[in-house]
């Protein structure tokens, strides 16, 4: 099996099909990634997972080697769930008139989901990260480019809300 | 109900998979290509827009004041000391490459 870091280098030169081994390989992590922290939702796990490739894609360039690139495309699927419940909290407000004629397929452990559901958006990334995926403060700090302290409040107030 | 703990430990054995990844993967790099596509359709109609306004500014201006100064620019040039610095450059250079190629001079 060839090393992460030695298909973004064929990729960057040229070769695609290198970039569709990387999408296979880490397609069901994403995914799963996806579907923790959107509560389950099918439509919009994949949709993180497709616009994680794609913009980890425009900027493979500056893919930095001295990390894996599992971490790195993890920090990209973060801050696109981010950019995705942006998005829709403005569609939301602009909509908030209307009806809503459309509920989302949930699947997966409700247990989990409904456990983190109490929580706000930006909780539920800090918690899914540190206590399924086991990353470390500073990790999580990088991903969401925060301060480790303000990381450590943020979770230890999220495990409040959850007592 | 279970404790905190249990759900952590049971949604971390849940795998989650994509319904068909192969379809997901060739979507992926369908979406790549079509954005790589329309960038490069992007710089081409800046190019042919940039080339468009050279073409229209030199078709408005005063062509033969242009080109009457750079024909006199050319005239202004020795041409005869040019072609001796070249012949003479070009030999000193052929010289030190026979030589080096030769081994007579070389670098340790």
């Amino acid at each position: 099996m060839e090393a992460d870091e030695e298909l973004v280098k064929r990729a960057l030169k040229g070769g695609n099909h290198y970039y569709g081994v990387l999408v296979q390989r880490y397609a069901d992590y994403l995914f799963g990634l996806g579907m923790r922290l959107t509560g389950g939702n099918r439509e919009l796990a994949e949709d993180i997972s497709q616009q994680s490739f794609l913009k980890s894609y425009s900027y493979l360039k500056s893919f930095d080697s001295r990390k894996t690139y599992k971490y790195w495309l993890t920090g990209i699927a973060v801050n696109c769930f981010k950019d995705m419940i942006r998005k829709e909290q403005k569609y939301t407000d602009l909509d908030s008139g209307s009806e809503q004629s459309y509920s989302p397929q949930l699947e997966g452990n409700s247990g989990f989901f409904d456990l983190i559901k109490p929580l706000t958006e930006d909780e539920k990334i800090l918690f899914t990260l540190k206590y399924i995926y086991e990353y470390q403060t500073n990790d999580i700090a990088d991903f969401l480019d925060l301060k480790p302290g303000t990381v450590k409040s943020k979770i230890s107030r999220a495990l409040e809300k959850l007592k | 109900m279970n404790s905190f703990e249990e759900i952590i430990n049971l949604e971390k054995t849940v795998l989650y998979a994509q319904r068909d990844k192969e379809l997901f993967s060739f979507y992926t790099l369908t979406l790549i290509a079509q954005e790589q596509a329309s960038k490069k359709l992007q710089k081409k109609l800046w190019a042919s827009l940039v080339l468009f306004i050279t073409c229209l500014a030199l078709f408005f201006s005063p062509i033969s004041e242009f080109t009457g100064s750079l024909i006199t620019q050319l005239r202004a040039i020795d041409m005869k000391g040019l072609f001796y610095m070249a012949l003479v450059s070009y030999g000193v250079s052929g010289l030190c490459f026979v030589l080096i190629e030769k081994g007579v001079i070389g670098f340790r």
